[in-house]
């Protein structure tokens, strides 16, 4: 596949974006693990980060939070540099780790309570709302729940303090689909009912259909893709091109992301262009077949 | 959808199975052998009160196993029966057993020393359950017992054998520690156990052979080949209880047995998830799994650690100190094992008042530094939960490093410590006071007994404190440093006691020890039942 161009907006500390990143490079030994990844989310955005397995998504997360230090590269969260946070921007910030494994020996309730005082803003009825919910064991110690009912106490803990800044690493993994459900039912009512910017970091696609309001991937560690999501979908065509056409075709068209040639000299091409632009002459016949891509079809043809 | 490997065998145990499982065939082998050890006391002939002592023993040791199997039962609560009436029903057959062979070595034996190993292994026996099987601990106390007969004919040749095998066990594991991440090594490190545990048992008839100056001969005696058949037996059972049966950490004993080999197997495993386990990690890649299920896909790990910035220097100093697990692997085995080699070479010079006063400092020394092992240990756990994880979120915490959040620490770092030290100190001020009995005089006993008072008292004082403090806190911890504090502080007055006024028509009180771990025990069995009521 051709390399992506992504048009991002140039970031730069800013103390109105939530997360501002420019050129965040990142090895483990000879490994980049994250190639000059920039990025910047908005107020009120809710930015699915899509990737596959060892894509780099809980790495470039660490590398926003200030968790791990870039090798190049920085970071920024309402203009304070990660690495620098004060205790004021931590309490507007909620984070779910991949695995959350803190404060295993105490209960739920004992760790919302140890935790609550550090958050001004703290909402004692959605904790209620929560347990009351059920399907978590309130008695028990956090290191002998499952790691399901781990993740929604970590998930309880990072909504409850009504964070402007929400970070969720893969938060649905352990996740059974009714608490799932649950999940993304809290953060669309958070993210609509204060604002609340949030990064979400999948590869569960059909997740971010459902929330995301911008969708950036994350491949082998570069960022090939950031924007709107309903955007996203408009813009990118995949076209069936049969063999006599694909004969005459030029190898490299405008917009062109991804070309794979069939057995039968068949092409099928991935294109990025704009609705009010059209596509090539020469696809613009009723032999060559349009499909609209959706979240999934798109991920796997970029990341695939 | 489950993660279920395929060709894994999930047995179907529930309730009071897991239970039955775990503990009853340790315990119903102890009182076959407490049967054998009766019949071989009344047909073999002894010569001395070790022998009979040894007879005694080994049901006991493996009792110290069933103890062991069933406290990590309920440690790890696998096992939803504590609730059920047959639980207590099982503790208390247990503890009778226990108790009657207690009673069978006291009155078998019927002189001093005989009380003093039966109160030697009822600490070792205590010892091994509070610390959940750590089998450091077990070790020492086992070879104190197996020891202690000889050593009470004063025939030290076996004191050189107990430092080197603890050396030499130190070494395995500090060595297997390092080395641990490979699935062979785990199985060496169980044939070096059971090497050991062969060394422990056979002990014994090696030293009745010196003492005829034939090995052999003192092997193949009638008490030689009963000693080699209940070794041959433990050790397929132990062999047994090592080999997981099934590819899910179902069975308690199989978490007793990680927690034998010091290796945290369930640790390790969800430290590196399917890593460690290809026969899973094949599943989950040859699996077509549905991406809005969860599935064994979304538990590919990431297994690379994350670096904790340099501008956060204070959380890395903090660490650093903490240090990983590994170091404190070999922490804990240098420093017992340092400690107890240099102890007893310094004993070689007996009589010699340097010499005493150098190994009494060297305790000390080893007391101190165990003491900081506990704090440390209690830190890492109460701030990062395991070492190594959970950094990351608490970083994000607002001011988690506050004097408010350390406030709120405070009293379950404080119990933890207790817990720990409580532990260490019992055993070392045992260990050190009958050493010191053995090599020097009764003087440095009764200031052992002195200090483990003092020790005591100070615990229990603490304890209260935190009691009155924070009850929500006082869980089974609590009552773990209660208890310990409690058998603390009996041990040092009794002991002190008996070895006082031996010969005294009361000194048979010694022969309750059991009833004390014991009621602990099942004390801290109800308590933590409780706890875990919702």
């Amino acid at each position: 596949m051709k390399p992506v161009v992504v048009e991002h907006a140039i970031a730069s500390a800013d103390s109105k974006a939530p997360l501002v990143a420019a050129g965040l490079t990142r090895r483990y030994g000879q490994r980049e693990v994250l190639s000059n990844v920039t990025l910047r989310l908005e107020p009120g955005q809710v930015l699915g980060l899509l990737g596959r397995n060892g894509a780099g998504k809980t790495t470039l997360i660490q590398c926003l939070l200030g968790l791990c230090a870039p090798d190049e590269g920085e970071s920024w969260l309402w203009g304070t540099p990660s690495l620098a946070l004060t205790d004021g921007i931590k309490q507007r910030l909620g984070y779910v780790a991949q695995t959350p494994e803190a404060f295993g020996w105490m209960t739920i309730s004992e760790m919302l309570d140890f935790v609550a005082p550090f958050y001004p803003q703290w909402d004692h009825d959605y904790v209620r709302r929560v347990r009351e919910r059920g399907g978590i064991s309130v008695g028990k110690p956090l290191a002998k729940l499952s790691p399901g009912e781990r993740q929604q106490a970590a998930i309880i803990r990072a909504l409850a303090p009504r964070p402007d800044l929400l970070v969720l690493d893969e938060p649905a993994a352990a996740l059974d689909p009714v608490a799932r459900r649950a999940l993304l039912r809290d953060i669309a009512e958070h993210a609509a009912s204060w604002g609340c910017t949030v990064l979400y970091s999948t590869h569960i696609v059909s997740d971010l259909d459902r929330i995301a309001s911008h969708v950036a991937i994350l491949h082998h560690g570069k960022l090939l893709l950031h924007e709107e999501l309903d955007a996203l979908k408009e813009r990118h065509l995949r076209l069936h091109v049969p063999a006599a056409i694909a004969a005459g075709l030029e190898p490299s068209l405008s917009g062109e992301l991804s070309r794979h040639r069939l057995d039968d000299g068949a092409l099928r091409l991935l294109l990025l262009c704009a609705p009010e632009a059209g596509l090539p002459a020469a696809l613009d016949v009723p032999e060559v077949r349009r499909e609209t891509l959706t979240l999934d079809d798109l991920f796997v043809e970029v990341a695939g | 959808m489950t993660a279920v490997p395929r060709g894994a065998r999930v047995l179907p145990l529930r309730g009071v199975g897991v239970v039955l499982k775990a503990a009853t065939p340790w315990n119903l082998l102890a009182l076959v052998m407490l049967a054998a050890g009766i019949a071989a006391a009344t047909v073999l002939p002894f010569s001395s009160s070790s022998t009979a002592g040894i007879v005694a023993f080994l049901p006991l040791a493996l009792m110290l196993q069933g103890w062991m199997a069933l406290w990590q039962a309920v440690h790890h609560e696998h096992v939803p029966a504590v609730r059920s009436p047959l639980w207590i029903a099982l503790i208390m057959l247990l503890a009778c057993s226990h108790a009657s062979a207690a009673a069978l070595a006291f009155l078998g034996g019927g002189d001093v020393w005989m009380a003093v190993s039966v109160h030697t292994l009822c600490v070792a026996v205590f010892l091994g359950i509070m610390c959940s099987g750590q089998l450091l601990l077990w070790v020492v106390g086992a070879a104190i017992v197996y020891g202690i007969p000889s050593l009470a004919d004063r025939n030290t040749s076996l004191d050189p054998l107990i430092v080197l095998i603890i050396g030499t066990w130190n070494l395995s594991r500090a060595v297997i520690a390092l080395v641990r991440r490979e699935e062979w090594r785990r199985r060496m490190a169980m044939s070096l156990l059971l090497l050991l545990h062969a060394q422990l048992i056979l002990a014994p008839a090696w030293v009745d052979g010196l003492a005829s100056d034939s090995y052999l001969a003192g092997l193949w005696s009638g008490k030689g080949k009963f000693l080699l058949a209940m070794w041959t037996l433990g050790s397929l059972l132990l062999w047994h209880s090592l080999t997981p049966t099934s590819k899910e950490p179902v069975l308690p004993h199989l978490g007793w047995s990680e927690s034998l080999l010091g290796f945290r197997l369930n640790r390790f495993r969800a430290r590196h998830r399917l890593g460690s386990r290809p026969d899973l990690a094949h599943t989950a890649r040859s699996r077509k799994v549905d991406r809005d299920m969860t599935g064994p896909v979304d538990m590919v790990p990431n297994a690379r650690r994350p670096t904790v910035a340099p501008e956060r220097w204070r959380v890395a100093l903090l660490r650093k100190c903490l240090g990983p697990p590994i170091s404190a692997d070999l922490d804990r085995g240098t420093v017992l094992g340092g400690g107890i080699l240099m102890f007893a070479l310094l004993n070689s010079a007996q009589g010699d008042s340097i010499g005493s006063w150098l190994g009494v400092a060297s305790a000390f020394l080893l007391v101190l530094m165990l003491r900081l092992h506990g704090v440390q240990c209690a830190v890492r756990e109460v701030i990062f939960g395991e070492p190594g994880s959970g950094l990351a979120e608490i970083q994000l915490l607002p001011s988690w490093r506050s004097a408010e959040s350390l406030r709120r620490l405070l009293p379950t770092i404080a119990v933890r410590v207790i817990a720990r030290e409580t532990t260490y100190g019992v055993i070392l001020s045992q260990t050190v006071a009958l050493l010191s009995m053995f090599y020097w005089n009764l003087v440095f006993y009764v200031e052992f007994a002195v200090a483990v008072l003092s020790y005591g008292a100070m615990q229990a004082c603490l304890a209260l404190m935190l009691l009155a403090a924070d009850p929500s806190r006082m869980r089974a911890l609590h009552s773990f440093g209660l208890i310990s504090t409690a058998y603390s502080l009996a041990a040092g007055s009794v002991s002190h006691l008996m070895l006082s006024h031996a010969g005294a028509p009361w000194w048979w009180l010694a022969g309750l020890w059991p009833l004390l771990p014991m009621s602990g025990v099942v004390v801290l069995l109800i308590r933590t039942r409780r706890a875990a009521t919702p």
